[in-house]
C-alpha cells in the first residue's frame, strides 16, 4: 500500500471550522430553535396565559382576559358541590379500571407468554382495542348494550341469564359502571402488552432454576415471575390510573355527562364543560390546574421510577 | 423400574381419556350454548359455565401428564381464542357486519351473515356533508401533524439526547412535563389565545392544535430511541470523516428508521383519535372525523348501518397502520402509554 | 513517509458533577511511528485520553498536538486519526464493504474507485469473502477486521485503538496481535493503543504508558515497566502474579546494609549502611525469590501452602513465620507441607517508600550483579 494520506473535504459543511464546542452549542441552537418555538408557543405560553386567567373572570370580548378577581375563581371550589361529586366520580371510575384493568390484563398477558400456535395473531389482536378511536368504541358499545335491540341483551336473555334486556345506560350508578367496564375493554390489551413485553426479559434460566427446584407452576408465578414483574405492575398501575383521570371521549359520545344532570362527570369532564360549554375560561382553568397536578405527580413518579430502574 | 411399568402403562390411558372428555365437554358446552342464544331452549347458563370449566380442567390435567406443558399450552390457547373473541366479537359484530346491512335488516335482530349484504350505508354517509369534509380534514390533519411533529421531534430529540447545551436539563425537564400535561389543561389557554388569532375553526388552527398535542409525546418517544443508539456508532462515523449532519444522515436516521416510523404512526393514532381538541376547535366549518362521528350517534336510534359504516371508515386506516407495525409499536407502547 | 507525533501538553479532562478528574493535569508524547501501548485498569482514564485524542471528548484544559498542529478545538472529522473501538462500531445497515468504504466515500472518492481500495485492505485482512455481509451476519473476529480495515482504509498518520480485541478468545487474540504488529509496521503510522491486558502491552507495545486514578504513572519500554516500575501501583499492576511485598527496614548491621522485616532478613552487599533505620517496602517478584530443599543451612525457612501452575511455570506460596510469600519454583518438585529454605535474589529486589509507594533508587553499586532478570517481553 502506498501511504499517501487522504484529507478531508470540507466541502458544503459551514460549521465544519468551529471548535467542538462552538459546533455543538451551534447545531444545538439549530435543531432546537423549531421545537423550542413550537414548544414556548404551544405549551410554555398557554400554561403561563391560564394562571391569568384563574385570576379573572367572565370575558367579553373574544380573545381578551376579563377582569381581575384575585382568588376567587380558587375559593369557588370549596363551595362547589358539582367539583366534590366530580371528584368522587373520578375515584369511582379510576379505582376499579386500575385493579380490574391491570388484573385482567395480567392474566392475559400470561395466558399469552405460553407457546402455541396462533400467539402472534392473538398479540396482534390485543392492538386492536388500543388502536380503535374511542369514539368508534363508543358508537359500538352504544348499539352492542342498547337496551331493546342491543345485542348483548338479547344473548343474554337467550342465554338464560336474565329475563328482560337490561338498561346498560340509563341507570345512577350503574352507568358510571358500565362505562367503567367500556374503559377496561379498551384499556387491558395496552396492559396486557406491556406485561407482556416485560416477560420476554424474565430470564429463562431463573423459570428452569425453579423448576428444577421443584416449584409448581403456581409457585413459580408467586415466587418468580411474580415479583420480577412488580416494577411493571407498579407501573401499569400507574399507567392506568393516568389513562382514566384523563378519560373524557366514552363519556362525552356515550352519555354526555347524565343520566341526571351530573351522575357520570369526572373532574376532567366538568373541565371540559365548564370552560367550553359554559366559556367560564377562569374557573375552568382552575379546574385544569386541579387535574394536571394528579396527572403530574403520578407520572413524575412514573418517569422517575423509570429513571432510577425501579420501574420497566 | 419394573415396579413402575404397570403404572407407567396404564397412564397415559386414564391421561388420554381425561383429555378427550375434557375436549368433548368443552366443545359440547359451547355448540349447546351457542344453539341456545340463536334459538334459545331453556337450558340454564350455568350449566355452560360449569362444563367448560371442568372440561378446561380435565383437558389441562390429562394433556400435562402425556407430555410436559402440553395442557398449559392448550388450555392457554383456548383462553387466548376467548380473549381474541371478546376484542373481535363487538367490533365485527356491530362494525363490521352492520355496516353492510340495510337498517330494516338490522332491527330484525342480529344475523350473522347479512340477509342482504349492501353498503348503500357508504353511499348514504358521503352524502352527510359534515362527515365528508370530517374524513377529508382528518386525513390532511392528521397526516400534516405526524409528519411535522416527526421532523420536529427529530431535530428536538436529537439535540436533547446527543448535543451538549446549556439549557439541556431544563429543556429535557420541560419535554417531560408537556408530554405529562392533560390535553384539557393545554387545550382551557390555547382556545383563549386561539380566539385572540382568529384561529378557532380554520384547517391551519386545527393543525396547530393537533401539532400542539403530539409534538411531546412524539419528542419524548425519540429522545428514548436516540439515547438508545450506541455512542460508538456516531463517533465512528465523526471519526471516518463526517461531519455532524453526515453522521446523523448516513448513520443514526438509518439505524432508527423504525423508531422513527413508528414515532409518526403513534402522533397519526394520537391524533387520528383525538375527540377533545377536535371538538373544542370546531363550531361549525371544520369539522374532524371524531365530531362527526359524535353527531351521527343517536341515542334514541342507536342501531344505524350509517353510524357503523363511519366507524369502519374511521377504524381502517388506525387498524391498518397498528397491524402493520405492530412489532414495533408493542415496544414502543411502554413509553407512548401516559396518552 | 509522514508520520506524526502526537502530545497531550498539560491536559486535564473533567466530566460535568464528578468528584475527581478523569484525566489530572498529562503532558505526554506518542512518539511518531511507535506503538504505543495504554495500559491501565478500569477507570484510570486511559479510555478517555483516547477520547480526547480522538475528539468525541473536549478537553477541559490543556492542548492537544498532532504533528506540532493544534487539534485541540478540532472537531472528529478533521483530526485525520482512525479508531477502532471495542464495540467495533460498525454501522448495522451497511454491508462490510460499504463499512469499510464509508471513510472514502465521505471524503468523495467515485465507487470504482473506492470499492478498488476496499477490496486491497480486504484482501490484507484475510476478509476479501465476506464484504457482501452485513456486520449481524458476522462473527466476533470477523467484525474486528471489518472494523480494523474501515481505519486502515484511508491510511490516517494516527491510530487509536480502544480495546479491539479484548471481545475475541483467547487463541483469536493471540494471532491478532501478531497481526497488528505486522500492520503497524507495513504502515508506519502512529499507533496508540489502550488496553488493560499487559499481554498487549507485552506482544507489541514499543511504549507502555501505565495509568491510575487518571495520572500517568509511568512511561517506559513493557521490559523496564516490569523490571523497574515506578511505584508499588504498577509494580503489582503488571506481572501475571502478584509481586511479594514485605513492609521492613534498612538497618545497619555489623556496617553493612541489611532488610529486616521480623524474620525475614536480606544482607544488602555494596550497600552503604543507613545512618539511621530507614523504613521501606521491599518488592520482590515470584521469580527473585529462591526455594531450596536445604532446611539447616537456610536462615529463612517455611513451609509449602500452596502450589499453583501458571504455565509453563509452576509457582508454591510459602508461609514464612507470619508472612506468606509467593516462589517461583522447579516444576513438580514441592508438595503442600514441605520444609523449604528461602532465599531472594539480590538483582531481583525493589524497594519502595511506604509513604508514598515510590520506588526508591538504589546506588549504582547496589544494582543487579548477577544474572539479568529473565527477559518477560517478546519482541
Amino acid at each position: 500500500m502506498t501511504a499517501e494520506t487522504i484529507t478531508v473535504s470540507e466541502r458544503g459543511n459551514r460549521l465544519s471550522g468551529l471548535s467542538i464546542r462552538r459546533e455543538n452549542q451551534a447545531y444545538a441552537a439549530l435543531f432546537l430553535i423549531p421545537t423550542a418555538a413550537l414548544f414556548i408557543g404551544l405549551i410554555g405560553y398557554p400554561v403561563l396565559y391560564s394562571l391569568l386567567l384563574t385570576v379573572t373572570g367572565r370575558s367579553t370580548v373574544p380573545g381578551r382576559l376579563g377582569p381581575f378577581v384575585g382568588l376567587d375563581n380558587w375559593l369557588r371550589i370549596t363551595a362547589d358541590p358539582i367539583f366534590m361529586q366530580a371528584a368522587g366520580q373520578t375515584l369511582m371510575y379510576v379505582i376499579p379500571s386500575a385493579v380490574l384493568g391491570v388484573v385482567i390484563g395480567l392474566a392475559v398477558a400470561l395466558v399469552l407468554n405460553e407457546h402455541f400456535p396462533g400467539r402472534s395473531l392473538a398479540r396482534a389482536a390485543l392492538l386492536i382495542p388500543w388502536a380503535l378511536p374511542p369514539v368508534v368504541v363508543a358508537a359500538m358499545f352504544q348499539w352492542f348494550l342498547d337496551s331493546r335491540r342491543g345485542l348483548l341483551g338479547e344473548w343474554l336473555v337467550n342465554a338464560g341469564l336474565v329475563d328482560q334486556p337490561p338498561l346498560f345506560l340509563s341507570g345512577v350508578p350503574g352507568t358510571l359502571y358500565m362505562l367503567t367496564a367500556i374503559h377496561i375493554w379498551k384499556t387491558f390489551s395496552l396492559i396486557a402488552l406491556i406485561f407482556l413485553v416485560a416477560l420476554q426479559y424474565l430470564p429463562e434460566e431463573t423459570i428452569n432454576a425453579a423448576r428444577i427446584d421443584g416449584a409448581a407452576r403456581w409457585q413459580r408465578f408467586r415466587h418468580v415471575v411474580l415479583p420480577f414483574l412488580r416494577p411493571t405492575l407498579i407501573a401499569a398501575v400507574i399507567i392506568q390510573v393516568l389513562i382514566t383521570i384523563q378519560l373524557f371521549d366514552l363519556i362525552f359520545a356515550l352519555t354526555g355527562g347524565g343520566p341526571g344532570r351530573y351522575s357520570t362527570y369526572n373532574l376532567y369532564f366538568y373541565t371540559f364543560k365548564t370552560t367550553f360549554e359554559q366559556t367560564d375560561f377562569g374557573y375552568g382553568a382552575v379546574l385544569a390546574y386541579i387535574v394536571t397536578a394528579f396527572v403530574v405527580v403520578l407520572a413524575l413518579l412514573l418517569t422517575r421510577g423509570r429513571a432510577r430502574g425501579l420501574l420497566s | 423400574m419394573t415396579t413402575n411399568e404397570p403404572r407407567a402403562a396404564t397412564k397415559p390411558l386414564i391421561a388420554r381419556a381425561a383429555a378427550i372428555a375434557g375436549a368433548g365437554l368443552i366443545v359440547g358446552a359451547a355448540v349447546l350454548e351457542l344453539v341456545q342464544i340463536a334459538r334459545p331452549f331453556g337450558l340454564p347458563f350455568w350449566i355452560w359455565v360449569v362444563a367448560t370449566l371442568a372440561g378446561l380442567t380435565l383437558l389441562w390435567r390429562g394433556l400435562n401428564a402425556l407430555r410436559q406443558d402440553l395442557g398449559a399450552r392448550v388450555v392457554a390457547s383456548l383462553l387466548a381464542l376467548g380473549v381474541v373473541l371478546l376484542i373481535v366479537v363487538p367490533f365485527g359484530f356491530v362494525v363490521v357486519l352492520g355496516s353492510l346491512q340495510r337498517r330494516a335488516d338490522l332491527l330484525t335482530g342480529p344475523h350473522v351473515l347479512p340477509p342482504a349484504p349492501t353498503t348503500i350505508a357508504f353511499d348514504q354517509l358521503m352524502r352527510i356533508p359534515y362527515f365528508e369534509a370530517g374524513l377529508r380534514n382528518s386525513l390532511l390533519v392528521s397526516t400534516t401533524a405526524a409528519i411535522v411533529t416527526t421532523l420536529l421531534g427529530l431535530l428536538g430529540a436529537y439535540a436533547i439526547a446527543r448535543l451538549r447545551f446549556p439549557g439541556r436539563g431544563a429543556t429535557y425537564t420541560g419535554v417531560m412535563v408537556a408530554y405529562m400535561l392533560p390535553g384539557v389543561a393545554l387545550l382551557v389557554p390555547l382556545v383563549a389565545i386561539f380566539k385572540g388569532l382568529g384561529l378557532i375553526d380554520t384547517l391551519p388552527g386545527m393543525a396547530i392544535g393537533h401539532i400542539a398535542l403530539t409534538v411531546p409525546l412524539v419528542t419524548w418517544i425519540l429522545i428514548g430511541t436516540f439515547d438508545g443508539v450506541e455512542p460508538d456508532l456516531e463517533h465512528a462515523a465523526r471519526i471516518d470523516g463526517a461531519s455532524r449532519l453526515q453522521a446523523l444522515r448516513r448513520v443514526v436516521l438509518p439505524v432508527t428508521v423504525p423508531s422513527i416510523v413508528t414515532a409518526a404512526v403513534f402522533a397519526f393514532v394520537l391524533s387520528w383519535n383525538d375527540l377533545l381538541v377536535s371538538k373544542v376547535l370546531y363550531v361549525g366549518s371544520t369539522p374532524m372525523l371524531a365530531p362527526a362521528i359524535v353527531n351521527l350517534m343517536d341515542p334514541i336510534n342507536r342501531i344505524e348501518p350509517q353510524l357503523s359504516m363511519a366507524g369502519l371508515i374511521a377504524s381502517i386506516p388506525v387498524l391498518t397502520l397498528a397491524l402493520l407495525m405492530q412489532r414495533y409499536l408493542i415496544r414502543g407502547l411502554g413509553e407512548g402509554a401516559v396518552k | 513517509m509522514t508520520v506524526a507525533e502526537v502530545r497531550l501538553d498539560r491536559v486535564v479532562k473533567r466530566y460535568p458533577n464528578a468528584a475527581s478528574d478523569a484525566v489530572c493535569e498529562t503532558s505526554l508524547t506518542f512518539e511518531d511511528g511507535l506503538f504505543t501501548c495504554v495500559l491501565g485498569p478500569s477507570g484510570s482514564g486511559k479510555s478517555t485520553v483516547l477520547k480526547l485524542l480522538a475528539g468525541i471528548e473536549e478537553v477541559t484544559s490543556g492542548r492537544i498536538l498532532m504533528d506540532g498542529r493544534d487539534v485541540t478545538n478540532v472537531t472528529p472529522e478533521r483530526r485525520d486519526v482512525a479508531m477502532v473501538f471495542q464495540s467495533y462500531g460498525l454501522y448495522p445497515h451497511m454491508t462490510a464493504r460499504d463499512n469499510i468504504g464509508f471513510p472514502l466515500m465521505l471524503r468523495g472518492m467515485n465507487k470504482p474507485d473506492r470499492y478498488a481500495r476496499v477490496g486491497e485492505v480486504a484482501e490484507m485482512l484475510g476478509i476479501g469473502g465476506l464484504l457482501d455481509r452485513h456486520p449481524r451476519a458476522l462473527s466476533g473476529g470477523e467484525r474486528q477486521r471489518v472494523a480494523l480495515g474501515r481505519a486502515i482504509v484511508r491510511k490516517p498518520k494516527v491510530f487509536l485503538l480502544d480495546e479491539p480485541i479484548s471481545n475475541l478468545d483467547a487463541n483469536l487474540r493471540a494471532t491478532t496481535r501478531e497481526e497488528l504488529k505486522r500492520i503497524h509496521q507495513q504502515l508506519r503510522a502512529t499507533f496508540i493503543y489502550v488496553t488493560h491486558d499487559q499481554d498487549d502491552a507485552e506482544a507489541m507495545g514499543d511504549r507502555v504508558v501505565v495509568m491510575a486514578r487518571g495520572d500517568v504513572q509511568q512511561v517506559d519500554t513493557p521490559g523496564s515497566i516490569y523490571r523497574r516500575p515506578a511505584n508499588r501501583f504498577v509494580a503489582s499492576f503488571v506481572g501475571r502474579l502478584p509481586m511479594n511485598f514485605i513492609p521492613g527496614e534498612i538497618v545497619a548491621v555489623d556496617g553493612r546494609a541489611r532488610f529486616v522485616a521480623g524474620v525475614i532478613g536480606v544482607d544488602l552487599r555494596d550497600q552503604d549502611p543507613p545512618a539511621t533505620r530507614l523504613p521501606v517496602v521491599l518488592g520482590v517478584r515470584p521469580e527473585g525469590v529462591r526455594v531450596v530443599r536445604d532446611v539447616a543451612s537456610s536462615s529463612m525457612t517455611g513451609h509449602v501452602t500452596l502450589t499453583e501452575v501458571v504455565a509453563p511455570d509452576e509457582y508454591a506460596t510459602i508461609a514464612v513465620a507470619d508472612r506468606t510469600l509467593r516462589a517461583r519454583v522447579p516444576p513438580e518438585e514441592l508438595a503442600v507441607g514441605d520444609e523449604v529454605g528461602v532465599t531472594f535474589a539480590p538483582n531481583y529486589l525493589l524497594f519502595f517508600d511506604p509513604e508514598n509507594g515510590e520506588r526508591i533508587s538504589l546506588p549504582a553499586d547496589a544494582r543487579p550483579t548477577g544474572a539479568e532478570p529473565r527477559e518477560v517481553v517478546a519482541r
